[in-house]
């Protein structure tokens, strides 16, 4: 099995390792977290990555000349520091997101499996609302600050939800 | 023709529109991201009133313009309640079946596990 193969198998949410004769060269779903952050950090290092950050960016971008009203419900427009700090985080978050604006002053990421297990980041200028469903559909909701670290706590969330083996 | 000031009934349809810039669209389920339900004053929809769908259809993309419009969606009012959401109606003068969807009948702003269980369960009825 090539790397490649192996990567993509990896990173398939119902790949399951049944080899049971060349264990030494799979690692299996309960690989530890530190080697799921070697495998987040080589699968989305490469160029789907950049594609994809450069495509958010734009997208931000495309936020930022949004005016009042824009969504014919009365949104406020954009402020630089929401845009900044989202563009922040997009340049230092380990995986890209799916990026979209909301009708309450908020940028939402997200990022979701096809097992229906869900990461959601909803960015406002003084917090981050998180929730996360797993695949039995139970759901956690909590609220971080807007921090010095908060980069780093984003980046662990991503690890753990491309981890995560329940 | 319902009167107004009347109470969302669970046998209602609401329906909501899905802009097309900027794009709310997820390509993979064919449905719009739950940032569409997030607004803040509640989540704005139009209440069925009876009418059939195409109407309800022609009706927005007259008051928005074809243009603007990349879906409308359409989810039950049975469903928002066993959501746990909280159905206002709020007609206006220039649309009488105005509504709109709250988290709670002390919050209006749409929690994101309500909004992302609103996401799941609508229904399209309209892609552009």
């Amino acid at each position: 099995m090539t790397a490649a193969v192996l990567m993509e198998l990896k990173f398939n949410p119902d790949y399951v390792n049944n080899d049971s004769t060349n264990n030494d060269n799979i690692i299996s779903r309960n690989a530890s977290s530190s080697t799921d952050d070697q495998f987040i950090s080589r699968y989305f290092s490469g160029k789907a990555k950049e594609g994809k950050k450069t495509e958010n960016l734009a997208k931000l971008e495309e936020f930022e000349l949004l005016q009042k009203n824009w969504n014919f419900h009365e949104a406020n427009s954009f402020s630089k520091r929401l845009i900044n700090l989202c563009r922040n985080l997009l340049s230092s978050l380990r995986a890209q997101p799916d990026v979209f604006p909301t009708g309450r002053d908020s940028i939402q990421f997200e990022y979701e499996k096809e097992n229906g297990e869900y990461l959601e980041f909803e960015i406002f200028e003084d917090h981050i609302d998180i929730l996360r469903i797993d695949k039995l559909e139970h759901e956690e909701e909590y609220r971080y600050a807007i921090t010095d670290d908060i980069q780093d706590k984003l980046n662990e969330l991503v690890s753990d939800f491309y981890g995560r083996q329940n | 023709m319902i009167s107004m000031d009347d109470k969302i009934e669970p046998s209602e349809k609401l329906y909501r529109m899905v802009l097309r810039k900027p794009d709310y669209w997820k390509k993979e389920n064919g449905k719009p991201t739950s940032a569409v339900f997030k607004d803040s004053s509640g989540c704005s929809v139009d209440r069925d009133g009876q009418r059939p769908a195409q109407l309800i259809i022609d009706a927005f993309n007259s008051r928005f313009g074809s243009e603007k419009l990349k879906a409308i969606v359409c989810i039950e009012a049975a469903k928002c309640i066993e959501i746990g959401t909280y159905l206002l109606s709020c007609p206006t003068p220039d649309n009488e079946y105005h509504a709109e969807i709250h988290d709670s009948n002390s919050q209006k702003q749409i929690r994101s596990s309500k909004a992302r269980k609103l996401a799941k369960s609508c229904n399209v009825v309209y892609v552009n």
